[in-house]
């Protein structure tokens, strides 16, 4: 008997672990949110990035937020805490969903993939140390693009 | 329990007699060590992850067969080098269950049949224990894929 | 000469001329490793599989025993020896080497004293003047057959055994000086129910207790007839079961009267679990350890009754339960030292 009732309780809580909670959009920002904004001295204006950056940075769930964009082109990349990482797959998809909303004029790559925010975290850099030109910026974040569609 | 039944008086009364003699699997302490060494495994591989992540052009979608391949090449060395079956023996589940385990039943399988030549040792007997992995792993995917796709398309749920 | 029901008295006393022990190199690190005769330090004997190594211990075993005994290979009628491994292709293969008439056995563990029990029975009834006895195992071999890989990863109960690396062999002749062998009695299959190949010890017991009561009432015999009685491989499961099992059906002995070969060839720091087991366990013991105590004069009489679980992997993948078997011989100090 008390064997089943370890087993319900075992099963209980797998299921609420399952249970999709949409993400939640808060007024402020999240505290100790480090939100780094490209200047605008770069060869490729950065505002669509910087606001896609202020946008996510309402999220409770999200961690970090590391964005780069082209003419048309815009690739964020997410960090979400560690225990709505349960609820990935979800949050992924509500949040593209989201951002695509906002930022309805152009091509957008959303990832929550460890590596695309790394790259995108270097890329980030780079525009801000080195003078880039355009099409450097668009060879970078093409390749990005390309990582983030990659499959096993 | 019906096997037990038809067994005679005798065999009973024995069976009852050795059970007090026979020394038990310790369990909890089994579980322990396998939660411990099964856990560094673990860490091992997440490392290993994160190290192709940061260096390589690998997404965490895709750093996990590279993962997969060198914990196969380590536990290839350690089966070789005949240090595996003591760490099994130590670790149990520990190190039965992750992919290591796996590789170490492949390969400790080739080794031993390699008397028997290529063909007919190697060959027909390397998947001797993982064999059964494999066929009921792909039979359950099959049957869960099966299960999915009347929840989702049929029932819609 | 039958005595009894099923046990031989004999009263020729044919003897125990020359022994011969080999072990491999865990058995070096033993607590018996003094007293083998050769002690091989690589597993695979230079040999390329572990079935010829085992082959080539056996060899050794019966070359160091016929050295030993001074006597030639021609001189001796019959090979009377058997092992765990495939239709005992090592047991034959060393037949064929020796080019002695040859009786294969097959008792599992209980073979050394099977093939000692009929040696003696042999040259006591004149049927032979020299009868060379003897067995072998390897570790290696008997786990990949009955068992797994050797470098496979799984976890082993504390029920389960060490198979013995090693052979032994013993010479039985007509006359000659050592050990006398006067008694033997020939085991029966009992099964009383369990299935656990990594129990052995457990399942053998019954076997072992049938054996040592039916010996003690076909000769009439009191429990302290003997000095110790010697178990082949029941281990400490099996030795503590044996142990019970005797007391409980009425049976007076002392627990200090009852010793097993399989918890006297390794040391505690071995990692053997329950135990030593195999063909080996005991034919080394015996023929090496027990044998030289007798010679020196420490003990007197012992009865040896070596235990095997008769199963083959077949039989256990089918759910079988384990036959077991037992097979007691005595023997005692001789006069003429």
């Amino acid at each position: 008997m008390s064997k089943k009732l370890v087993m319900l309780s075992i099963i209980a809580f797998v299921l609420f672990g399952c249970t999709n909670n949409d993400p939640t959009y808060e007024d402020a920002q999240n505290a100790d949110f480090e939100l780094l904004k490209i200047k605008s001295d770069v060869p490729v204006d950065q505002q669509p990035a910087n606001q896609a950056k202020e946008f996510l940075s309402h999220y409770e769930e999200v961690k970090q937020v590391r964005a780069v964009n082209t003419e048309d082109d815009l690739v964020i990349a997410v960090d979400i805490n560690h225990h709505d990482r349960f609820q990935l797959d979800h949050l992924q998809k509500e949040l593209t969903k989201d951002v695509k909303k906002n930022f309805s004029g152009m091509t957008i790559t959303f990832s929550t993939d460890r590596k695309i925010l790394i790259e995108l975290k270097r890329l980030e850099e780079d525009l801000q140390k080195q003078n880039m030109n355009v099409d450097e910026i668009n060879e970078r974040l093409e390749k990005i693009k390309k990582l983030s569609k990659e499959d096993t | 329990m019906s096997e037990e039944r038809k067994l005679p008086p005798e065999a009973k009364q024995y069976q009852k007699l050795h059970a007090k003699r026979e020394i038990k699997r310790p369990v909890v302490k089994n579980c322990i060590k396998a939660f411990l060494v099964g856990g560094t495994i673990c860490t091992l591989g997440q490392a290993i992850t994160t190290f192709y992540i940061y260096f390589f052009d690998f997404t965490e979608k895709t750093a996990g067969n590279p993962t997969v391949a060198t914990l196969i090449i380590i536990t290839m060395f350690l089966t070789g080098f005949g240090l595996y079956d003591p760490l099994g023996q130590f670790a149990g589940a520990g190190t039965a269950i992750p992919v290591t385990g796996f590789a170490n039943a492949v390969i400790s399988s080739a080794i031993e049949h390699r008397t028997e030549g290529f063909i007919q040792g190697v060959g027909s007997n390397m998947l001797k224990l993982a064999g059964p992995v494999i066929v009921y792993g792909v039979f359950t995917a099959f049957l869960i894929a099966i299960v999915k796709t009347v929840v989702t398309n049929i029932l819609g749920l | 000469m039958l005595a009894g029901k099923n046990s031989w008295v004999f009263p020729n006393r044919p003897v125990i001329i020359a022994t011969g022990i080999v072990g491999g190199p865990f058995e070096a690190r033993g607590k018996l490793a003094s007293y083998f005769d050769k002690l091989n330090d690589d597993i695979w004997l230079e040999e390329n599989s572990f079935e010829k190594a085992q082959r080539k211990l056996f060899e050794q075993a019966c070359e160091i025993t016929l050295n030993k005994s001074g006597i030639n290979k021609e001189q001796v009628n019959y090979f009377i020896a058997g092992d765990l491994i495939n239709q005992i292709t090592p047991t034959t293969f060393t037949a064929r080497t020796l080019e002695i008439p040859y009786f294969g056995l097959f008792s599992a563990c209980a073979t050394s004293m099977e093939g000692l029990a009929l040696a003696a029975y042999f040259v006591n009834s004149g049927g032979a003047e020299y009868v060379l006895t003897g067995t072998a195992s390897h570790n290696a071999a008997t786990e990949r057959q009955f068992r797994y890989p050797t470098e496979y990863g799984g976890q082993k109960p504390p029920t389960a055994q060490w198979t013995v690396t090693g052979a032994g062999c013993a010479l039985v002749a007509k006359q000659g000086k050592g050990p006398v062998i006067t008694r033997a009695t020939i085991g029966k299959v009992v099964d009383l129910g369990l299935s656990d190949p990594f129990n052995m010890g457990g399942a053998m017991a019954p076997a072992a207790v049938d054996t040592i009561i039916r010996h003690f009432t076909d000769f009439n015999l009191s429990p302290n007839e003997y000095d110790l009685i010697i178990t082949g491989d029941l281990g400490k499961i099996g030795l503590a079961a044996t142990y019970d099992l005797l007391r409980e059906k009425g049976f007076q002995i002392g627990e200090e009267q009852i010793v097993d070969c399989g918890l006297s060839i390794y040391g505690d720091d071995q990692k053997v679990q329950a135990g030593a087991s195999g063909t080996a366990s005991s034919a080394v013991a015996t023929y090496g350890y027990f044998l030289e105590k007798l010679k020196s004069g420490e003990l007197n009489s012992l009865l040896v009754v070596a235990t095997g679980s008769l199963h083959s992997p077949l039989s256990v993948q089918q759910n079988e339960t384990i036959p077991c078997i037992a097979h007691a011989v005595a023997i005692e100090r001789s006069s003429i030292t």
